[in-house]
């Protein structure tokens, strides 16, 4: 009797770990404006490893922050299936975190009130998320302004406040629609140290859409092209850890970098 | 160098130049300044009031403040006309009081359901109707009413006063909803706040500086409302003294009571822009 049940419990564990962190299929989304349909993804198919570091890459208006926002429940499909860890996506999720592109953390909360905000919230006891916040706010450099308001901070600490506040939330999926796009060069390469960092030390699943070819290379254990409303092309990324900037000089990366270019601007091209 | 130093500098929370929407502030005026504005507009008054020489068509700022002082705390000539408080005082103390109290009830309700109705389709569709109908209806126009429904005492006028105060702030609430970006309550409910705790703990705080300011049109909005429907019909209050001393042609009195309104509104006002200024300080 022991010995089945230790049997099923092991199955089920393995279940779990063999169970993709994303499995969507057949996902189309279309909108409907005053003068048309559009259709930004149309019969889209991924899966996506737990663990996995995927950044989505795409021109604009291709679907690639469609697709997030359907990953995260923030937009319901038209047809398809969008599963994450094995359960239908069925709307927003304190296991599905997201990152937004433009400021969303509330503005009325200081720094360590935003980093706890989702575990407060949720009612979980302060006791649990106490230390975690703790963590997570010196691990993204925020030790000592935990008192500060969000107009206090630049635009790069309110997005490590953002950072801090989703891996506080201890979510299984982290998606980041273009989270670094407004910043500037420095602060956007130490905002990747941190979340590599993060990364590396959770193991947390992450989705992250990018437009910039290097960005994407740096992050990423996987790149998806999204073009023409499906993944247009898929590439692993092997590089070793860390990616500095001598990748730059790597005729692989290179290489890379003209396939991807090369995808990417095809829909430009065809446009013009 | 450490990440955070990597970080572009903090902004100083010291006077920004411009505002976040990119409008130039305007520099602060001292109340040096402002004492001045007041004292050019007495002594311009008192010159005209000098030429004009008639008492009856203007008096001078001193006879307005002598005749005040002298029915501030009592009046014998309004003992006489039947009033029963005969002071400028206690019917100051009347209009504002009630009016105080009409703004608080009118504002939380209208506050509660601009909110509301911004995000619930049945809560739309009912406060609409009052907030662009009934709200466009002059004060004037609607007093009647409200004495019919209500009577001629206290509760008409507190009826009618936070009806105004609830459109006023119930409209302003309704735009706050709809312009609040939809990007924080996305990222709320990814961090798992169901419906109910993203209004209580999204948009309520988040719309709050624009509900507060709300408060501000709608204290005068209260003020001038209750002191209008006291001139129609009260027992107490300014409204009723200036209807009375109208009616006497007393234009003195009439200055110095509305004058006293004014100074207390904007009193009202500046104490109120002071608690906003504690409640949003993360602004």
């Amino acid at each position: 009797m022991t010995s089945t049940t230790s049997a099923a419990g092991a199955s089920a564990v393995e279940s779990a770990a063999a169970t993709p962190a994303f499995h969507i299929t057949g996902l189309e989304v279309s909108f409907r404006t005053r003068e048309r349909t559009v259709t930004p993804l149309r019969g889209l198919d991924l899966d996506v490893p737990r663990g996995q570091f995927l950044c989505i890459l795409g021109p604009s208006g291709q679907g690639k922050s469609t697709l997030l926002r359907v990953m995260a429940g923030l937009q319901p499909p038209t047809a398809g299936e969008v599963l994450a860890e094995g359960r239908a996506v069925t709307g927003p999720d304190a296991n599905l975190g997201m990152v937004f592109q433009q400021d969303a953390i509330p503005q009325w909360l200081r720094v360590r009130d935003n980093v706890s905000f989702g575990p407060r919230m949720r009612g979980v006891p302060a006791s649990e998320w106490g230390p975690r916040v703790d963590h997570f706010i010196e691990a993204v450099g925020l030790a000592g302004r935990e008192r500060a308001w969000p107009k206090e901070l630049s635009g790069g600490m309110r997005k490590r406040v953002a950072i801090a506040a989703v891996f506080a939330n201890d979510p299984d999926i982290l998606l980041m629609d273009e989270p670094f796009g407004s910043l500037d060069y420095f602060t956007r390469a130490a905002l990747h140290e941190t979340l590599l960092k993060l990364w590396a030390e959770t193991a947390k699943t992450t989705v992250f859409v990018t437009h910039d070819v290097d960005e994407a290379i740096k992050l990423a254990d996987r790149i998806i092209v999204v073009t023409d409303g499906r993944v247009g092309l898929d590439v692993s990324v092997d590089f070793d850890r860390p990616r500095g900037d001598e990748l730059r000089m790597d005729p692989r990366a290179d290489e890379l970098r003209q396939g991807l270019l090369e995808v990417l601007q095809a829909p430009a091209r065809m446009q013009s | 160098m450490s990440a955070t130093q990597l970080d572009t500098a903090a902004v100083s929370p010291a006077v920004p130049a411009r505002t976040a929407g990119g409008r130039r502030r305007l520099p602060r005026v001292g109340l040096g300044w402002r004492l001045l504005g007041i004292a050019v507009v007495l002594v311009a008054w008192q010159l005209a009031a000098l030429v004009v020489d008639s008492r009856g068509i203007l008096p001078s700022p001193i006879e307005v403040a002598r005749d005040f002082g002298f029915s501030f705390f009592d009046d014998a000539g309004l003992r006489y006309l039947g009033v029963k408080t005969p002071g400028y005082l206690p019917n100051l103390a009347y209009t504002i009081g009630a009016s105080a109290l009409a703004w608080a009830i009118g504002s939380v309700l209208g506050a509660v359901v601009g909110l509301l109705s911004a995000r619930i389709q049945l809560f739309r569709s009912v406060s609409e109707p009052l907030f662009f109908v009934f709200g466009a209806v002059p004060a004037l126009v609607l007093a009647p009413f409200f004495s019919v429904w209500f009577g001629q005492g206290l509760e008409n006028k507190l009826v009618l006063v936070a009806f105004y105060c609830f459109v006023s702030v119930g409209l302003v609430a309704q735009s706050a909803a709809q312009a609040f970006p939809p990007s924080s309550e996305e990222y709320a409910a990814t961090q798992g706040l169901d419906a109910r705790a993203r209004f209580l703990h999204v948009l309520v705080p988040g719309t709050l500086p624009v509900v507060l300011a709300g408060l501000r049109i709608a204290l005068a909005t209260a003020i001038a409302v209750q002191t209008t429907i006291e001139l129609l019909g009260s027992q107490f209050g300014a409204g009723r003294l200036i209807a009375l001393r109208a009616s006497q042609g007393d234009l003195s009195s009439i200055i110095g009571l509305s004058l006293a309104l004014g100074a207390i509104a904007v009193a009202l006002d500046a104490l109120l822009r002071a608690i906003i200024r504690g409640i949003v300080r993360w602004q």
